[in-house]
Order: C-alpha cells, then structure tokens, then sequence
C-alpha cells in the first residue's frame, strides 16, 4: 500500500494506481478562468455514469455557484457544505483512504493544490436481482434469498428486524480482496460475550482472500478437526432473522448470497424452516422422521454387515434365507459389497454434480442401471445390499443441511468399516466415538449437543418435536442472552 | 482429551489395515451365504442297540430365484436333510460338518423334536447342548414325537409340498383352538427339570394316516399333527396324555384359550358351545394344619351350532346348559387330577401354589410332598356363562315365518 508520507496530489496517486486499464484519471479544469485542476478518478464498471456526470460533473462546470468561483478553497468550501448535487460526500486528506476509496467503488475528486480529495458514492455495478432461494424452498415462507451484494443483503434484513438495536459491524476481511464482512446481532439482547469473541476471532482473520464461506468458518469453530459444520449458513433472510432475534450472531459477507450464523447447534441443523409455518404435529412427525432417517442413515450399512457377518442369529430366519439366496454366488464378503456399493454411489453423486444438465440424465440412468441391474446380474453385489445401500441414501437426503449430511456421510464409512472390523461391538464403540467427538465440539461456550447435553436447561419444546409456540417462551438458556424470554 | 481422541482413532483406523485380511482377528466374522441354517433338529436314539445318539438337521430350501435353471425344479425338495451320529449329542451335531458344504450354525433352530426312545430313556442327556451353548436360542420350542422317531418324521416330511418348520409353526400357532396342547420352550424345560416338586411335560406332535382324499396321489396319507403332552417321571417319559385329557390339563395350567364343548338340550338335540375365555385359579387352603385345594374355573362359552329346532333361550334351558358344560369340564379336570394323584406325579404344579400362598408351612412339608399330594383333597368348582349366540338367535326351521 501506499506510503504514509505521500503527499495527496493526482501525480502521486496516478503513480500509484494507474497500471491497470479499467482505473479512469480525468482531469478537469472548473472556476471563474478555467484554471483549477480537479482530477476525478473512478473505476469503469463500478460507478453509475450518470450519477457522476449529472450530479457531479454538471455542477462542477455549469453551476453558478461554481462558475463564478476564483479560488480552490473556495470551491473546496462550497462541495462541503453541499453545493454538488450529492446526499453524501467524504472529505480525506490521507492517500491511503483515497484509493481504498476508489477501489471500493466510488468517484474521487482530487485537488491537487491543497491536497484535498472528495469521495461520492456513486457505486452502480451489475448485481444479481434477488430470486427465490435456489437450496432451501418452502412453500409457506417468504421466497426471496440472499444475493451477492452486502449492502442489499442488510437492507432485506433491516426490512424484517426495524428494531433499532439491530447493528450491522462492518469488517474488512483478506489483504488483497478486502472484502467487507458484516456482524449483525441486536444490542441489549444478544450476549455481550459471543458478540466481543465473534468480534475477536473476525478481527484475526489473516488471509489473502474471503472468496469463500470456509474461510471465516474454520477461523471462527473450535474444534478444527471435526467434519461437523459448526456455523449455521443459510440463504434464507427468514431463517437468518429468526436466528438474530434468539440471540446469535450473523455474518455477512460482500460477494456470497449466503449468510453464516454463529454459534450452531447439532438440533439446528435438523431442523427446517417448515417446522415453524406448518402445524405443529406434522411437524413435530416430519422431525421424528428425520432423526430416525439421520439415524438409519449413519447406521444402516454397519448394521447389515454387522448382523450379516457376525450376527446370523439376529436376522429372522425367513429374512436370513432370503439373503443368502440373494448373496448365493457373489464372490465378496458382505462389507466389501457394501463399501464398495457406497463409495460407487458417492462416484455418482460427486460425478453428477460437475455435470452439465444434459449430459446429467443420460448419466443417471447409466448409474442406475449399471449399479442397480448389471452389477447384480454380474453377481458382483447382491440385491440385499443394493436395498440396503438405496435405503441409506435416500435417507440422507432428508437432512435440511448439506454440511451436515456430508460429515454424516463421512461418518458412515468410520461406523461400516468398524462393524466390518468387529460387528456390533465395532459398531457401538464407532458409535460412542462418534458421540464423544460430538461431545468435545464447543463453541463459544455452547455445547454442540446442547440442549440434550445441558441438564440445567430442560428446554426441549423445540428438540425432537416442535411443540406448540406458546410453549416456547424463553430464549434458549445456553445462548445467555440479556433478555431471556420472547414471549411475556 | 483430544489427544487421547486422536491417539484411539489412530490405533483403530492402524487395526483396520492390519487386522483387515487376518484370519486370526477375524473375531468370528462369517459370510451369511456360507452358512447353514438349521431350522429343526431331530434327537434320536440309535435304533440299533448301540448307545449312539442320531441327530438329524433340517434346513429350509429357498430355491435362488435369480438366474435360469434348466427346467428340473421339480425334483428338489424343500428341505436339506442331514444326518449323523456319535455318542453324544454335541458329536453327533458336530459330525454334521464331516459332509456339510456350509458352516453348521444353531442360532436359527426353532424347534428341536425328541423320539420317544430318547424321551423314555433320559431327556436331559439329550438336551445338554442345547441347554448350553450360546449359539442356540432359549426359546426353542421342544417337542416330543409321539410313536416314532424324529429322524422320520423329518424324513417323511421333505417330501411334502410344506416345509416342516413352517408346518410346526402353523400347527403351534394354532394350539388354542383345541388348546390340547402347548407349546414350551427350552427354558420352560430347565426350570421345570430343576423343580424337584413336580414333574415335567412336554408337548408331542404324531404322523397320523388319513385315507387321500386327492384322487391322483397314494391311498393314504400321513399328516403331522399336534398329540397332547408326554408326562414325565424325573428325566424319563412316563406317559401320554391326549385329547380330553390333555385339555383337562390345560384347564388347571389356566392355558385354556379356545375349545368345542357339546352339550345335550333338554330334549336331547346336540348344541356345540365354543369357549372364549377361561380362568383358572388353584387356591390351596389351610385349616386346623389340613391342607386342602381348591380348583377354581371360570369361564364363557358362546353358542355356535344348534343341532335342535327348539328355543333354548330361556332362562331355564340356558341354566341347564350351563350346568352340562360345568360338569363336562369339572369331568375333564377330574380325570386328569386322579391320574397325577394315583401316579404321584405333580405336574401342574400343585407345590408351587402352595409355597406361594404358605412358605413357612410349605418348609415343613416339601421334604415329604411325594407322600403328601396323592393324599391331598382336591376340589374342583366350575362356573360359566354363556354369552352370545352369534348372528341369529334361534335356528332357521322351515314354516318359522308363517304365521299359525
């Protein structure tokens, strides 16, 4: 960056700035003889033309008020108090703020004799308009989503939250992009702590980039290692808001349509925006079937090979036939069967995703029936397996989030390779690491599990099933907000 | 903490890559398609003089429907059948592996079926490795085969169209419509074995020739079915009990479900009452240091079959009905009760009820129970009701809607 004793003048800043072909330097000469040289510089694309030259450039040079004027003071004077047609302007005198200024998308007057520069907001670049959020529809709730641009996005929220303790924190984030990042949280509500300590941990943030939601994730979780997600993202302003006004705090960041929500809990990612804008037991049987699919999901391929290896007696005896008329020539032993089935079904997924629409349906069906049919004809996998490895992924698809359904992924694979090590004993104790490593995960002082890990809190309304709203009065206890109850 | 954590995973995913392919740490891993799955066993004893115990394994036959097979379907059974032999039962079951193509494995076997020479020569000797190995299951039904041998019966049941455990199934799911017979598992037999108050039984099943009524098939045809109770005197079998009298047997065990009683009406016509549902209670009574035992019965019927054109219902055909019935039963139960008295044999038992009701007194009379129950009063008192008659009332007579 620039020095700090150099001098505000044009000459310098175009010294400066002026190797990249999209910065524009305009010298203009205004006043009574046409003899002060004001240099305006702004960036192509990120400026509304019209705006600098109606309410800017017009007045510059055809205003009376302007015309008429011999001095540069003067002139300096007259655009402070207002004379420019423009609501708002920065004075600086410093050649630092000056660019920042430019590259954040604004025009910069610059005078060079008295070392003086003016900045206007006149940003106006292309932006996305807001649709309907493409991840997390639902038919009862509002249909917009987070866009690209920051300052659109805390206009959506401050449209929903007009209290006037909501605070949006504004931060810059990576040394080259400095892409600013926003903390929003409500004063005298959400804990003064987790707001100092989101603070804290966003302010050492030291990278080059914040192009993506990671950075800031594994800046600010805990526990680094985990393949939990440990901060809630959505693109939903509804869901974003509700979580501020129980008393999280919010991140923005410049260039995402997403937002980030700190701290998360394990019950959040299970539970949907549908919960609350549909009656409350539908709900509350739709978020039983989803713990018990997560669940079937995680458990289910370790259970086959468990009982089918190791634990024969287990298995119904019309059930057990069935399957080993179906295993009857299959040259693999059941946990190969199933690991490879799961590995060959995340192929598809992770193939699937790259692919372009078109290709996409074709290769579907490739998928399905080489999987499904032609591996089972070839008698490389038995049909039992293939149920089974079907079962478990459409159960993971139930899950709200995606983050979370990939470490529950992830985790699948730990538990079938334990159960394949030392059934259901292997399993258990796959478990119970599994549940320990939940455990371990804190952030903020919130633990990861919590409220089923808290015995003080007993706040279970909103857990395994959404009860009625009036029974969920208080905010949750863990979140230690100033303000505990929601509703009098 | 986290160390440690990470120390586990590493030591366990280091297990994985080396434990993986080791027959060693296998940690008695088998594969599902090269197992055996026994579903009934049969326990004989050599017929051939020797001491020998024959075992026959039976294992149900699921033909792989996927895949062409080129059209002799109809030459396989639906039961593999494996015999073998030795001088216990362990080795006889573990001979089964000199010739068996998959691993012999007892956690599925359902029912075990006991020849009557095993049963009469001594059940317990039989039974040992079932009551002690971990892989075969405590709910194992055990079924005695009255007249015959299992080895037999199993044979002659491979070549029905049924599978003989499904059949056993069946017939023990349907034990209480007759309710002569029970159904007991393995368990049941420990403990009853253990009492040393009272003898044990277990329910038979018999092959029975039925003339065929099919025209295409042989002239007679043998039907598995369920026989009533063996009664045992210590570990040997001492006798049969059938139909009635098994049912009055049931009656005292209060394992009475369902059940046909045919009872005369007033003018001598056959009305068929169905049981519905039963009480028993067996209520021992001290007095003036005289032991004495009351068999309470209670129960309704519903009418099913009118054999008569009469009107039975009025209030005094109805008390007459219900006195048969009572009787009937109060009969069933008699029998069986005379026949355990005058052969010593507590099979009910009688001594449980009464260490229940009066454990001080029972102390000073359990060591001489055997001289105490044949002389024991035993009173049974019957009590029953009947409730319905089902979707018409009176029995459909010819001329009944013509007005006289």
């Amino acid at each position: 960056m620039a020095d700090q004793s150099m001098e505000l003048n044009s000459e310098n800043l175009r010294s400066l700035i002026d190797h990249s072909s999209d910065i524009t330097f305009k010298d203009i000469y205004i006043g009574l003889e046409k003899n002060i040289k004001v240099t305006l510089v702004f960036i192509e694309g990120l400026i509304q033309k019209e705006y600098l030259s109606n309410f800017i450039l017009k007045p510059l040079l055809e205003s009376p008020n302007f015309c008429s004027v011999e001095k540069e003071a003067i002139i300096l004077d007259l655009i402070e108090s207002g004379s420019l047609y423009f609501p708002s302007q920065k004075k600086f005198k410093d050649i630092d703020s000056v660019t920042s200024e430019i590259f954040n998308g604004n025009a910069v007057l610059i005078f060079d004799k008295s070392h003086t520069a003016f900045s206007f907001s006149v940003q106006g670049f292309e932006s996305r308009n807001v649709t309907e959020p493409s991840g997390e529809n639902v038919i009862k709730g509002s249909k917009d989503s987070f866009v690209e641009t920051l300052s659109t996005n805390i206009s959506t929220i401050r449209r929903r939250i007009r209290t006037v303790d909501l605070i949006a924190e504004e931060f810059i984030v990576g040394k080259q992009t400095r892409t600013p990042l926003n903390i929003i949280y409500i004063r005298n509500l959400t804990n003064k702590d987790l707001v100092d300590e989101v603070r804290k941990k966003i302010q050492s943030i030291d990278v080059d980039g914040a192009l993506t939601t990671s950075i800031i994730e594994e800046h600010i979780r805990s526990n680094k290692y985990s393949p939990f997600p440990q901060l809630l993202y959505t693109e939903r302003p509804d869901k974003f808001c509700s979580n501020i006004i129980e008393g999280r705090v919010g991140m923005l960041i410049d260039g995402l349509p997403v937002a980030l929500i700190s701290p998360a809990t394990f019950l959040q990612f299970m539970q949907a925006p549908e919960d609350y804008s549909q009656n409350f037991i539908y709900s509350s049987a739709i978020r039983l079937l989803r713990f018990t699919l997560t669940f079937i999901t995680l458990y289910l391929p370790g259970f086959y090979v468990a009982v089918t290896s190791f634990h024969q007696e287990m298995i119904p005896t019309q059930l057990a036939l069935s399957i080993q008329v179906s295993k009857e020539g299959v040259p693999f032993p059941s946990f190969m069967e199933t690991l490879g089935l799961l590995i060959a079904f995340e192929i598809l997924v992770e193939s699937g995703i790259r692919l372009p629409k078109t290709i996409s349906q074709a290769f579907s069906i490739v998928g399905a029936v080489v999987v499904g049919q032609a591996a089972v004809e070839a008698k490389l996998v038995s049909p039992a397996v293939v149920v089974i490895v079907a079962a478990t992924a459409i159960s993971s698809y139930v899950m709200p989030n995606q983050d979370f359904s990939n470490a529950i992924r992830l985790w699948r694979f730990i538990l079938t390779i334990f159960s394949s090590i030392a059934g259901l004993f292997g399993m258990s104790i796959g478990g119970l690491l599994l549940l320990y490593h939940l455990c371990t995960i804190d952030n903020f002082g919130i633990s990861y599990l919590s409220p089923f890990v808290s015995s003080n809190t007993m706040q279970y309304q909103d857990t395994l099933i959404r009860m009625p709203m009036f029974f969920m009065k208080k905010r949750p206890v863990d979140l230690k907000t100033t303000n505990k109850k929601r509703q009098s | 903490m986290i160390s440690i954590l990470k120390k586990v995973y590493f030591l366990i995913i280091l297990s994985v890559f080396f434990t993986g392919g080791c027959r060693a740490f296998d940690f008695g891993r088998a594969e599902i398609n090269k197992i055996l799955f026994i579903n009934a066993i049969g326990i004989d004893k050599a017929n051939d003089g020797s001491d020998d115990i024959v075992v026959t394994a039976v294992s149900k036959n699921i033909e792989a429907t996927t895949g062409e097979r080129d059209g002799s379907s109809e030459s396989k059974t639906n039961a593999n059948i494996f015999t073998s032999r030795g001088m216990t039962t362990f080795e006889a079951a573990r001979n089964l592996s000199a010739y068996s193509d998959k691993k012999v494995f007892y956690g599925h076997v359902e029912y075990i079926l006991i020849g009557e020479s095993a049963a009469k020569d001594n059940i317990l000797e039989y039974l040992d490795f079932f009551f002690r190995i971990f892989a075969a299951r405590l709910n194992t039904k055990v079924l005695i085969v009255k007249d015959g041998s299992s080895h037999d019966i199993i044979k002659n049941m491979a070549d029905e169209d049924i599978f003989i455990g499904d059949l056993l199934k069946s017939l023990l799911d349907e034990k209480k419509e007759l309710s002569i017979s029970d159904e007991i598992q393995i368990i049941q037999i420990m403990n009853m074995f253990d009492n040393i108050y009272m003898s044990p039984y277990i329910p038979c099943i018999e092959m029975k020739s039925y003339e065929n009524d099919n025209p295409n098939e042989k002239k007679s045809k043998d039907r598995l079915q369920l026989a009533g109770f063996a009664l045992f005197k210590e570990e040997k079998m001492f006798e049969y009990i059938t139909d009635k009298m098994a049912r009055g047997f049931n009656w005292i065990r209060g394992k009475v479900d369902s059940g046909v009683i045919v009872v005369k009406d007033p003018s001598g016509e056959s009305i068929s009452l169905k049981i519905i549902d039963a009480r028993t209670k067996i209520i021992p009574k001290l007095s003036k240091g005289n032991l004495d035992v009351t068999i309470e019965v209670y129960f309704f019927t519903n009418v099913s079959d009118i054999k008569g054109t009469k009107d039975i219902f009025k209030k005094e055909t109805l008390d007459y009905l219900e006195e048969q019935q009572e009787n009937i039963i109060k009969k069933e139960i008699m029998e069986i009760l005379s026949f355990a008295q005058k052969n010593n044999m507590d099979f009910f038992p009688i001594s449980d009820e009464v260490y229940h009701k009066y454990p001080v007194f029972w102390e000073g009379i359990k060591d001489s129970w055997s001289e105490v129950f044949p002389k024991l009063k035993i009173s049974v008192e019957a009590e029953s009701v009947i409730n319905r008659t089902y979707d018409i009332k009176e029995p459909i007579k010819s001329g009944y809607g013509v007005k006289e």
